[in-house]
């Protein structure tokens, strides 16, 4: 392997570890938002009964 | 209706009034996270296509030195970020509110990720330039400490039971990997080093073009940090309404 090569596949390792942090930060937010969301039902449906 | 009657009728009106105010805050913060992502990805390739396509070729690296430009501005914002865990840390021993140790949290993750992309970048460029991956010099063998010490933050966060005396744990080990900033900063200069201080064209001085192509990237991978800095901070704040919140349902059913 040339070293353009090692430069190609660091960066895509870079970039990809980069992706997948993203796309996992942005699916924990997902989650918590849909619970606190969830919660909030909880709470009105509790204050009407 | 007595003055206590009023008052309690005050505080359930306030009380009924957060989750729609709480809703809108959320909603806010979310967008920003929205506006962040767009502003960071778009830099992000662009600073790719300054740095392979734009950006002259080094006179004796060739293609290779292209890694500097994202392998400098991840360092850089590396330090940026431990700085971030330093100031939040001291804030947390000495106010003890939780927000301070979640802003050194979401600090160590951002900057502990590009401290990796760090020694995953460079020793890419020290395989073509020295002939082999890994040397014991100042400059490496200091941010493998660096390095280390916010991987046991992460793991002493992961592991030992979430209460105050973790936390006050946490922030003095994130006080003293951040005090390790400078020894690596400096390292090229207390120690005689392989490590370049900077890269030179044939002239002997940053070429202009690549000096704007490394300005770029830095405010890009910035930016980037931010977004992620934004996120992790957001999920934190998050984790908090719902526990907070979480307790008043429980309550509230059970009566």
């Amino acid at each position: 392997m040339t070293s353009l090569h090692y430069l190609t596949l660091a960066y895509a390792l870079v970039w990809l570890g980069l992706g997948i942090y993203m796309i996992q930060l942005n699916r924990r937010i997902q989650r918590v938002h849909g619970d606190l969301v969830e919660l909030r039902e909880r709470m009105e449906r509790a204050g009407r009964s | 209706m007595t003055r206590n009657d009023a008052a309690a009728a005050r505080s359930m009106r306030v009380n009924e009034d957060r989750p729609a105010r709480a809703s809108s805050n959320w909603g806010r913060a979310l967008l920003i996270s929205k506006i962040f992502d767009f502003t960071a990805i778009p830099l992000i390739l662009a600073g790719l296509y300054l740095a392979f396509l734009y950006a002259p070729r080094e006179s004796t690296m060739g293609d290779v030195q292209r890694i500097f430009y994202f392998h400098v501005p991840f360092a850089l914002n590396s330090f940026l970020a431990f700085g971030v865990v330093l100031v939040a840390s001291i804030g947390f021993l000495l106010r003890g509110k939780r927000s301070w140790d979640e802003t050194a949290l979401a600090a160590v993750e951002v900057g502990f990720l590009y401290c990796t992309l760090v020694l995953l970048t460079g020793p890419v460029w020290a395989r073509s330039a020295w002939g082999v991956w890994w040397t014991w010099d100042a400059r490496l063998t200091s941010t493998l400490i660096l390095w280390l010490i916010f991987a046991s933050y992460l793991f002493l966060r992961t592991y030992m039971a979430d209460d105050p005396r973790m936390r006050r744990y946490a922030a003095v080990l994130g006080i003293l990997g951040a005090l390790e900033v400078p020894i690596v900063y400096y390292s090229v200069q207390w120690f005689s080093t392989q490590h370049p201080t900077t890269f030179i064209t044939e002239r002997g001085k940053l070429d202009p073009q690549m000096a704007m192509v490394l300005r770029f990237t830095l405010i890009a991978v910035l930016i980037l940090g931010i977004a992620l800095f934004w996120k992790r901070r957001l999920i934190g704040r998050l984790e908090e309404a719902r526990d907070r919140l979480l307790a008043d349902v429980e309550e509230r059913e059970l009566r």
